[in-house]
This record gives C-alpha cells, sequence and structure tokens, in this order.
C-alpha cells in the first residue's frame, strides 16, 4: 500500500472514489465503519447504493463536481447506514485527474456529524429522549417517569388537549420499550363509525360481508408484538367499549367472519382529550374499561404552560418546511418570535405547525416577521420592542446557549478540556472544534498543567 | 397484488433513498403476470409518501435505503416492506416473489445473507402474517 492510501486508510473522514460512471474503485476504512459495508463489496457497484444519502437521486454533489470541475466543500446532508440509521454527515467533493490532468472520475470525503448534532442539542439545554424534546419545567414529570414507563409492558393512558404531542410521546415511549423492534400502530377511533373501527381494529375475513374478497388484517395483527395506540378513545361507543373490554382482558378477539379467537400480544397505549374520570361520572365511559386503561396515566401539559419551548419548536418547523417548501427561510425576527410567545395557543403545537407553514409561504425575506403572521396573533397585541439580537435568527440563541455550557463546563473543571468535554457528553476532538468554531480563547489555564508564574509560586512556597 | 416500486426517473434503477425518492411506479401483478403499471410522482414528506401509497390501495413496497422510523410508520399503514433493494426496477419486480426475501443480486452492498442482523427490513416482511 503506498503512502497516500496509508494515509486515506488512517483518518477519521469518510472516502471514496468513482470511476466517470459513479462506480466505487475505493473506499477506506471509516466509511466501511460509517456505511457498514466492505470494501469488497461495494468497490465497482453504483456509489449511489453504497452511499445512499438524500443528495444522490436529484441532486448528487459528485456529479455537480465532475460537470462544471468545480469542487463543493462542506455540504450537509444525511445517509442511511446498513443497520437504518440515519447519520448527518458534511461533505466534500473533487475531481480525480491522473497525473496527465486527465479526468478519471471524481473524490467524496464525508465527515459524521452525529456527535456535533448532539453537542448541539445537549447545548441547546432541555431534556430528549428520542425525537421527545423540552426545555420546559412542565414536562419535567414526563421525562421523569417516561423511561421507566416503557420499559414495562403496562398499559398507559395520556390524557392532554388537542395537538400537544400525545402521539410523539406514544411513539417516544414504544421506542424505548423492550418491542421497539416490533410496529408500533395508531388509530384514531374518533375518525371511524362502530361498524368500521370493529374491522379496523380486528380485521375480516375472506366473505365475512359482501365486499370481502380477501382476508384484511386489523390493527391489532398489524401491532402484534408491539404496540397500539387507541387515540381518541373516548370517542368510542358503549358498544365498542365492551368489545375493547373483552380483549383487553382475555388478550384475544375475534376477527369478523372468523370462527376462533385469536390470541393478542399487543401493548396497549390510549390517549384521549377528554376527561375520562367525567365521562365515568357522568355514565358515558364505562367504569371497568377506565381502570383497565388508566393504569399509568400521562397528561401532555398544553403549549401556553411550556411556552420556553417556542423558540425551539419554531426553528424545528422552519427547517422542516424548507425542505418541503424548498424555502431558504434562515429563522424568524425576534419581534415575531415575541408575538408567538405571547399568544395562548388553543391549538397547541399543530396550531403553531400550521402558523409556521403559512408564515413560510408569505415570508419573502429571511426571516419572518410580524407581517408574515396571521391576523389573530398580531390583532390587538402591542409589538414588543425589538432591540435584542441583531439578526434574531434562532441559530444565534443555540450558539449563545452553546457558549455559555462551555464556559461552565470549563469554570466547574477548573479549565481541564478533557474533562469539561466529559462533562458535556461529547468526544474532546469535537469540543475543541466546537471552541474553535465559537471562537472561545481560552482564558482559563488547562487544569493538567501549571504556569511559569504557578510553579515558581509553588516552588517558592515549598522552600 | 399491488405493488410499488421507488424508481430514479434518470436511471430508471431502484431509488438508492425511499426518504429522496421522487417517483413510484405502481404494478397490478397476479401470478407474475403485470396486468396494469402506471408511474405515480411522489411527495417530498416520508410520511405523505407513504400515505399516498396506502391511498392507491398497494400492497407491497420495494425500495431502497429506509431509515428504521419511515420503516416502522410503512408497517403502520399496513404495507408489507421489502427495503435495501438495489438494480434496474423491472430485474428487481421480476426477481421477486410473494412471501420470499428479494433476491441477493438485487440487494445494496453489505445487505446480503450473511448480513441478516444488518439491513433489518430488507426482505423481511413489517407485516405480520
Amino acid at each position: 500500500m503506498n503512502a497516500e492510501y496509508s494515509i486515506l486508510e488512517s483518518i477519521s473522514d469518510g472516502v471514496f472514489t468513482v470511476d466517470k460512471d459513479f462506480r466505487i474503485t475505493y473506499l477506506n476504512r471509516s466509511a466501511e465503519e460509517m456505511i457498514l459495508v466492505d470494501r469488497e463489496e461495494a468497490i465497482g457497484r453504483f456509489c449511489c447504493e453504497v452511499f445512499r444519502s438524500n443528495l444522490c437521486e436529484g441532486a448528487c454533489a459528485l456529479r455537480r463536481t465532475l460537470e462544471q470541475g468545480k469542487p463543493i466543500i462542506d455540504l450537509s446532508c444525511f445517509i442511511i447506514n446498513n443497520e437504518g440509521r440515519r447519520l448527518p454527515i458534511s461533505i466534500s467533493t473533487a475531481v480525480l485527474r491522473d497525473r496527465d490532468g486527465n479526468v478519471i472520475g471524481g473524490a467524496e470525503t464525508f465527515r459524521n456529524l452525529s456527535d456535533i448534532e448532539e453537542l448541539r442539542q445537549e447545548i441547546t439545554g432541555g431534556q430528549r429522549l428520542g425525537d421527545f424534546v423540552s426545555h420546559s419545567p412542565s414536562m419535567q414529570k414526563i421525562f421523569s417517569k417516561l423511561k421507566a414507563v416503557a420499559e414495562t409492558n403496562t398499559t398507559v393512558l395520556i390524557t392532554g388537549e388537542t395537538g400537544t404531542g400525545k402521539e410523539l410521546l406514544a411513539r417516544t415511549i414504544h421506542a424505548h420499550s423492550p418491542r421497539q423492534d416490533k410496529p408500533f400502530v395508531a388509530i384514531n377511533c374518533g375518525a371511524f363509525p362502530d361498524t368500521l373501527l370493529e374491522s379496523e381494529l380486528f380485521g375480516y375475513k375472506k366473505g365475512a360481508f359482501t365486499g370481502a374478497d380477501r382476508d384484511k388484517p386489523g390493527r391489532f395483527a398489524l401491532a402484534e408484538g408491539g404496540a397500539l395506540m387507541l387515540d381518541e378513545i373516548g370517542e368510542i361507543s358503549s358498544a365498542m367499549q365492551v368489545r375493547l373490554l373483552r380483549v383487553l382482558q382475555e388478550r384475544s378477539y375475534e376477527p369478523l367472519g372468523a370462527v376462533k379467537a385469536v390470541k393478542t400480544n399487543v401493548r396497549i397505549i390510549a390517549a384521549t382529550h377528554r376527561n375520562l374520570r367525567e365521562m365515568v361520572r357522568d355514565g358515558e365511559f364505562r367504569e371497568d374499561l377506565f381502570y383497565r386503561i388508566n393504569v399509568i396515566q400521562m397528561e401532555m401539559p398544553p403549549l401556553r404552560e411550556r411556552r420556553e419551548d417556542i423558540p425551539f419548536l419554531v426553528d424545528s418547523f422552519i427547517r422542516r418546511f424548507n425542505l418541503s417548501m424548498e424555502r431558504n427561510v434562515s429563522g424568524i425576527s425576534q419581534t415575531a418570535l415575541r408575538l408567538l410567545s405571547a399568544y395562548s395557543w388553543p391549538g397547541n403545537i399543530r396550531q403553531l405547525e400550521n402558523v409556521i407553514e403559512r408564515s413560510m409561504v408569505f415570508c419573502k425575506g429571511a426571516l419572518i416577521e410580524p407581517a408574515d403572521l396571521p391576523a389573530e396573533l398580531t390583532e390587538g397585541m402591542p409589538l414588543p420592542d425589538d432591540n435584542v439580537s441583531p439578526s434574531g435568527a434562532i441559530s444565534d440563541a443555540v450558539q449563545q446557549s452553546e457558549r455559555q455550557a462551555i464556559h461552565a463546563a470549563l469554570e466547574k473543571t477548573g479549565g481541564n478540556r478533557r474533562q469539561a468535554a466529559q462533562l458535556l457528553g461529547i468526544h474532546p476532538t469535537t469540543f475543541y472544534r466546537k471552541l474553535k468554531s465559537l471562537g472561545i480563547a481560552l482564558e482559563l489555564p488547562d487544569g493538567r498543567r501549571k504556569t511559569r508564574a504557578e510553579k515558581t509560586a509553588r516552588k517558592a512556597k515549598l522552600q | 397484488m399491488r405493488i410499488a416500486i421507488t424508481v430514479h426517473r434518470e436511471s430508471r434503477r431502484v431509488s438508492p433513498l425511499f426518504e429522496a425518492s421522487e417517483m413510484a411506479v405502481i404494478v397490478d401483478r397476479c401470478r407474475g403476470v403485470i396486468s396494469s403499471q402506471n408511474e405515480v410522482a411522489l411527495p417530498v414528506l416520508p410520511e405523505d409518501k407513504i400515505k399516498l401509497l396506502s391511498s392507491l390501495g398497494v400492497q407491497v413496497l420495494l425500495c431502497g435505503a429506509i431509515a428504521n422510523e419511515t420503516a416502522s410508520l410503512v408497517a403502520q399503514h399496513g404495507l408489507r416492506l421489502h427495503s435495501f433493494a438495489a438494480g434496474e426496477w423491472g430485474e428487481v419486480l421480476a426477481g421477486w416473489r410473494p412471501g420470499r426475501h428479494l433476491q441477493e443480486c438485487h440487494l445494496m452492498p453489505g445487505c446480503g445473507r450473511r448480513r441478516q442482523q444488518r439491513c433489518q427490513n430488507k426482505g423481511r416482511s413489517w407485516r405480520q402474517k
């Protein structure tokens, strides 16, 4: 192996090269480890079938480089590795030439940004479990019991106003449960009339009724071994409540037209925006079913009680809609953000999401401004002063938080960078990179070493 | 049986990544004979793609790489999933039989039989039989 290849094999960035037909000609060790593929299998295959980034299909960076003869530096994207894991990466591309200067293909290097993403999420504060993130004290109760609840097989009842993220909570519980490899299936019980709901939940056999020309598995069958979320359980009829109670008690059900019962092993996660206890008192909901599903109750607070999350939710919606609407909005102005923070949000997170989507349609500049917001948010509201951040972008606030967290960690560890990185739960290399990118000058001495002055003082003391 | 296969418009090969795929070919196939074939443009967001395919009555989805979260959504909509497929779409479809795994020659590198633990959705249904 020559010197160039030894270097390529030793670096932590992934590298691969392709010929002019975009077939892999070389793949380094780090690339093998990130994608989880052996180079023997990868060489000779189309790079898009090995690399699988979201750019491969419509915006291949290597193709652009080869067509325009220009390199691309640090383009962010993601790949899906062979375990189905999504890895955020940044890529750079270059034209590959032989000794005579003839183009023979292209080279692509890529860096795994997972650590940086995690750091960003940690430093921006808040608690995180899977996709479930919050910076609000009102969510503490949920986070404190989420993991313990997830690890059991117990039935869970999630309550909370509409649009508060009940399904996301249910998904997070499932994603951290021993059943995580099995399906998570959700059904909105309020969306089906009784007869349809029965066939949706339990399925039917061929010939069960006119038009049933084949067996159809129900949601219980689809969720077998996994979890079934019964959303809006407060909306089901009394007859359906009886049927459901029987399934929960006996752990078996009969598909429509079947002659024998089918055993089921499904974890039930029920959710409702209604007060089931009151419904029991009013005779609208069966008491026995209520106690059967109300083993563990988790209440999602409305958005107006977790306003700390609004800037981060806004940021995540903007990033998502930038992708789906092919826009390039960089953030929201401080004035607009404060209007959002002051609003009561009867429709909760779903309403906030819709407001951001609508605002992005009308937004003409880089930032969402108050004029882009719907009238109900701005009518009668005095516009708050706008003298806080020069750009107002969420990224500024994030960087500010990052700086604070790093300074706090350095102070706590007496300037020891390695320990500070450990305290923040990140790799030291990532920590150093972060220091550089945020322009943090180290005022404190490195905790491991004494300065000359300190050494002299110590010597003098000892003498 | 209605089968959808995500296809890269230019190369006519299976789209490398389901989440970024722009179109799908939907075929009705009975005993190996294709009775109808249509192309549909897919929406941008993965959940919208799945909803569209489900609303079109698709029962089986053949696609390239897919994230675990998206694969779980596919199962939730009751579609059988055979992922990490690679190759010219017509050949992949012709080589796949209901109830069988995708042929090894039609899998992405690193997803062969030796790697059962990897590419965990590959050739295996997420739907209970």
